[in-house]
């Protein structure tokens, strides 16, 4: 099984520490939230853990190897990265910008591979985004576009999947749509890791939420005992009474 | 359309542009027809040669606009813009000015190299190793302007009014001079440039979804910026060398073609490349059709005349479209 951990991890920009002293593990097959207020590092953790940033102190360790050890392109198999509000900078077609999830298993000068059109196509059917294939991103609504740069993330066929606000933006059902995508991942073994301000999604799916303050763990645990009123008011100075419940909306 | 199809119809105009290169604007048909000598002569050493520059240059500025372009991700972005044809301009006119030229031939080509080289080299210094793109194109913007600068110092201080104008035509750009030798420089430059460039070709596709997202997906962007800019060096260096500075055509074929592949940026170099080939040589025709007897229109001059308007309603599309 997959174990991603961090050891007494530092990580920031520069040589000052945006996240000090984080000490984590994660196992495929759970649903983590990273909470927190703005500016807590919850970016910055998700981006340390997805290797784009080097960390200033500390180790993260994918199944025991440290991720320093790793070449870019062979972590990349094991992990994908959906950036806040990603999109693309030139009106691709959809099933293109999902294709661009196979680049790590592209061998040089050769196209897709069956393997890579059958991958490519169970993504964009997982992110429920099989009818926009062909559209032009430019044309789509915030929402449609945020799934297919999800089925993106599928595409590659990484166990491990790091999202910075995969529904930031979006409107309830596709909220709800991108909770349930990645929870179906979740089944599948994939240990899945957000950065999350939609509290009442995460108290509803996630299984563990890892709350940030001021770039430290604060507490750690399922979303009952964590995103406790008590500690809303801490964080964010602002709180649910008895705590955040998870949502009760679905999709008809 | 398919990207075969598109090729195909591209290798076509460059055989139009070809063709037209080698036999219009006064070429003596009928005395080449009958067997004539001197016909022979004109179509081996002028005719010839110039085609084959005119292909090879356009091929560099064109390719390496289209990389440029997906690299940035900018449709404005042109090889001009990362300082490395001021700094290829000036290489070539410092030799110029201390007349290396007429002490061995590859002197003005060498020294454009080694411009193009310099330039890129203070663009990664400026910009150092990490810098975001935006960095990247604003350095290009610093390092244009200081080449450009000392260009003008040189004809500010050139000794004689035939050595200023011997600048100043240089920098028109040209391939009046064009001869077997130009080919033999440029080519290899350009070939190696332009293959550079399109090593990194699935990077640029994967920089469409940001950086953070092409770096996840496994590409080493620090070793993806090292090859764009030796690429360029090369592609854009080898064309200044033999033909001077020729402007827009790395900025006007990358965008024309486009919609053809999908807005696919790694996808673009090639058919651009040959867009650019084709584009070049047939501004290269026209501009010699339309020179009078003892009235030469040079030829970076025409593609600026027909150039900075599109330019300008690039920016005006652009400005229009963003939010």
């Amino acid at each position: 099984m997959t174990v991603l951990e961090t050891r007494l991890l530092n990580a920031g920009y520069g040589s000052t520490p945006i996240v000090s002293d984080v000490s984590l593990e994660f196992k495929g097959g759970q649903f983590i939230a990273l909470a927190g207020p703005n500016g807590s590092g919850k970016s910055t953790l998700l981006k340390a853990l997805a290797g784009l940033l080097r960390p200033q102190s500390g180790q993260i360790c994918l199944d025991g190897k440290s991720l320093r050890d790793t070449v870019p392109g062979e972590r990349a198999k094991h992990m994908a990265y959906m950036p806040p509000d990603g999109g693309s900078v030139w009106p691709l077609v959809a099933k293109r910008i999902v294709a661009l999830g196979r680049a790590p298993h592209l061998k040089p000068l050769r196209d897709l591979s069956p393997d890579d059109e059958v991958a490519i196509a169970s993504a964009l059917d997982r992110a429920g985004v099989s009818h926009l294939a062909e559209r032009s991103i430019d044309t789509l609504s915030s929402g449609e576009k945020a799934r297919v740069m999800l089925a993106r993330t599928l595409a590659t066929g990484a166990k491990i999947l790091l999202l910075d606000e995969p529904t930031a933006a979006l409107d309830p059902r596709h909220q709800l749509a991108v909770m349930e995508t990645l929870q179906a991942e979740v089944m599948r073994g994939t240990l899945v890791i957000i950065a999350a301000h939609t509290l009442d999604l995460v108290a509803r799916y996630c299984d563990s939420v890892v709350l940030l303050g001021d770039g430290c763990v604060i507490a750690q645990g399922p979303p009952k005992a964590v995103l406790t009123e008590s500690n809303m008011v801490e964080l964010f100075g602002a709180a649910p009474p008895g705590g955040v419940s998870g949502t009760q909306w679905k999709i008809r | 359309m398919s990207h075969t199809r598109l090729i195909i119809a591209l290798l076509g105009l460059n055989i139009i542009a070809a063709v037209s290169s080698l036999f219009a604007a006064g070429f003596p048909m009928a005395d080449w027809m009958a067997g004539d000598d001197a016909a022979r002569m004109i179509l081996a050493e002028l005719r010839l040669p110039r085609m084959f520059t005119g292909l090879i240059v356009g091929a560099g500025l064109g390719g390496a606009g289209a990389a440029l372009q997906g690299y940035f991700r900018n449709p404005l972005a042109d090889p001009g813009i990362v300082g490395v044809t001021s700094g290829a301009g000036l290489g070539a006119v410092t030799a110029l000015y201390f007349g290396f030229a007429g002490v061995f031939a590859y002197a003005v080509p060498a020294a454009a190299i080694l411009g193009a080289g310099l330039g890129a080299l203070l663009l990664l210094l400026i910009a150092g190793p990490r810098a975001r793109a935006t960095t990247l194109i604003l350095s290009g913007v610093a390092v244009g302007a200081l080449a450009n600068a000392m260009t003008a110092l040189l004809m500010n201080f050139s000794p004689n009014p035939w050595a200023l104008s011997e600048i100043a035509y240089w920098l028109m750009g040209s391939l009046n001079n064009a001869s077997w030798t130009e080919v033999q420089i440029a080519l290899p430059l350009i070939a190696a440039g332009l293959a550079l460039l399109l090593i990194n070709r699935r990077a640029l596709d994967a920089l469409s979804l940001g950086e953070d997202t092409a770096a996840s997906l496994g590409f080493d962007l620090g070793r993806v910026k090292l090859l764009i800019v030796a690429g360029t060096a090369l592609a854009v260096g080898g064309g200044v060398a033999v033909a001077g500075a020729v402007g827009f055509v790395g900025l006007v074929v990358p965008h024309l073609l486009r919609r053809f592949v999908a807005h696919e940026a790694g996808r673009l170099i090639l058919p651009s490349a040959l867009g650019g080939a084709a584009l070049l040589s047939l501004a290269d025709t026209a501009t010699r059709i339309m020179s009078g007897q003892g009235l030469p229109l040079y030829l970076g001059v025409a593609t600026a005349l027909l150039g900075a308007p599109f330019f300008l309603w690039l920016v005006r599309t652009a400005a229009r479209r963003a939010p």
